[in-house]
């Protein structure tokens, strides 16, 4: 992670807290040791859970399924909850928005054939079968966000999802494929097996109406090749929320280090 | 000074080869006017590597940090259009993709175009 990526978690956990309630971090030993060294240990008002991945002895490929620590966590909480990645800031109070909803996502999906593969192209597990009654037309959903309602729905997709990434061991030729159609569309699939529909935060994510939501996404390869784009941004996102974080003590600390060590102003 | 600057970037983006002594004016320049100039300096280089990326890969957020970039360095948005920098189209991403938080760059789809940023307009991006 660089000071960018850093410094947009620092921005979302906080920001959370501030409009929309308590967050946990769930990660591993080497991601707790990065979050030490950086002295954000406290950055998580409901704590850091190393325990639960550690622990974990699921038969996941890590390599092919880099982001099943994220299913491995929605798993161990109680519903409704939501999902946050680290990467997203939500802007405003958005408890409204779920209120009446099953399931919410980021934003979906168009089906594109280069990360959606067709289901015959798909590396399974031996013996596996999908079920007859997928739809495979549904779009995928976004999962950055992620709020569930009920648990029984809950466990129906995340039983699919490990249905399909458990001693599914063969290696794909790029690490996506396999990862968004376990997390991201079979979401949409199960909810669709379900007649239940999904409740989007933004109709389309780069909708300039968008007033909510920030997200790294794709932006992160970027700011990883320059580091003058990670200052630029960085700054912005100082000038955008360093009044209304001013009141944490951890943002204005971060934000020192930040800035004297990298020449932001 | 902001005219000043502003030559001092147009006679570097015209004329390369008079980098050095472009440089020396505009070091002589400060010190006459008791200006900070290795803070400048440092501006002014992380806008001409910004312009040399953006040459590169022609996207819309480029040219967006290009225009912030300028800013930090004096040049307002009219005299940044006086450079003549052929702005990107805006284009949606055409390839819908994925960036965990744990996922490397390698083997990766990246949302290209402008960068994917979800509402970088919320920041001033």
């Amino acid at each position: 992670m660089n000071n960018a990526e850093i410094l947009t978690m620092v921005v979302s956990a906080l920001m959370w807290q501030k409009y929309n309630g308590s967050i946990k971090l769930y990660t591993d030993n080497a991601g707790y040791a990065f979050i030490r060294s950086r002295k954000l240990s406290a950055l998580w008002d409901g704590g850091i859970d190393t325990e639960l991945l550690e622990n974990n002895n699921y038969p996941i490929d890590p390599e092919i399924f880099w982001a099943a620590g994220k299913i491995i966590a929605l798993e161990a909480q109680a519903c409704p909850c939501v999902m946050l990645d680290t990467d997203l800031i939500v802007t405003l109070p958005i408890q409204h928005l779920l209120e009446h909803t099953a399931i919410t996502a980021l934003h979906s999906e168009a089906l594109n054939s280069e990360v959606y593969l067709n289901p015959s192209l798909l590396k399974k597990p031996s013996g596996f079968h999908f079920p007859d009654d997928y739809n495979w037309n549904v779009l995928p959903s976004n999962t950055a966000f992620l709020y569930i309602k009920d648990e029984s729905f809950r466990n129906l997709y995340l039983n699919e999802s490990k249905r399909f990434m458990f001693r599914n061991m063969e290696k794909p030729t790029e690490m996506v494929s396999q990862m968004v159609f376990a997390e991201q569309r079979l979401l949409s699939i199960c909810a669709d097996r379900q007649q239940l529909p999904i409740n989007y935060l933004l109709s389309d994510p780069f909708s300039l109406l968008n007033s909510s939501v920030i997200h790294l996404w794709g932006f992160k390869s970027l700011l990883r090749q320059n580091e003058n784009v990670q200052v630029i941004y960085s700054k912005q996102l100082i000038e955008k929320f360093g009044e209304e974080l001013s009141g944490y003590p951890l943002f204005m600390g971060y934000i020192g280090e930040h800035v004297v060590n990298h020449n932001i102003y | 000074m902001q005219h000043y600057i502003f030559a001092f970037v147009q006679d570097v983006i015209n004329q390369p080869d008079n980098l050095k002594r472009s440089e020396q004016w505009l070091k002589e320049y400060c010190e006459m006017e008791k200006m900070n100039y290795s803070e400048l300096s440092q501006q002014l280089n992380s806008f001409f590597q910004l312009l040399e990326e953006y040459r590169k890969r022609n996207t819309f957020i480029l040219y967006r940090f290009l225009q912030l970039q300028a800013q930090a360095c004096f040049i307002d948005e009219e005299r940044f259009a006086l450079l003549r920098i052929q702005p990107a189209n805006y284009e949606f991403p055409r390839i819908s993709a994925y960036m965990g938080t744990s996922c490397s760059d390698k083997n990766t789809i990246t949302s290209s175009h402008n960068g994917g940023l979800v509402g970088g307009h919320l920041i001033g991006l």
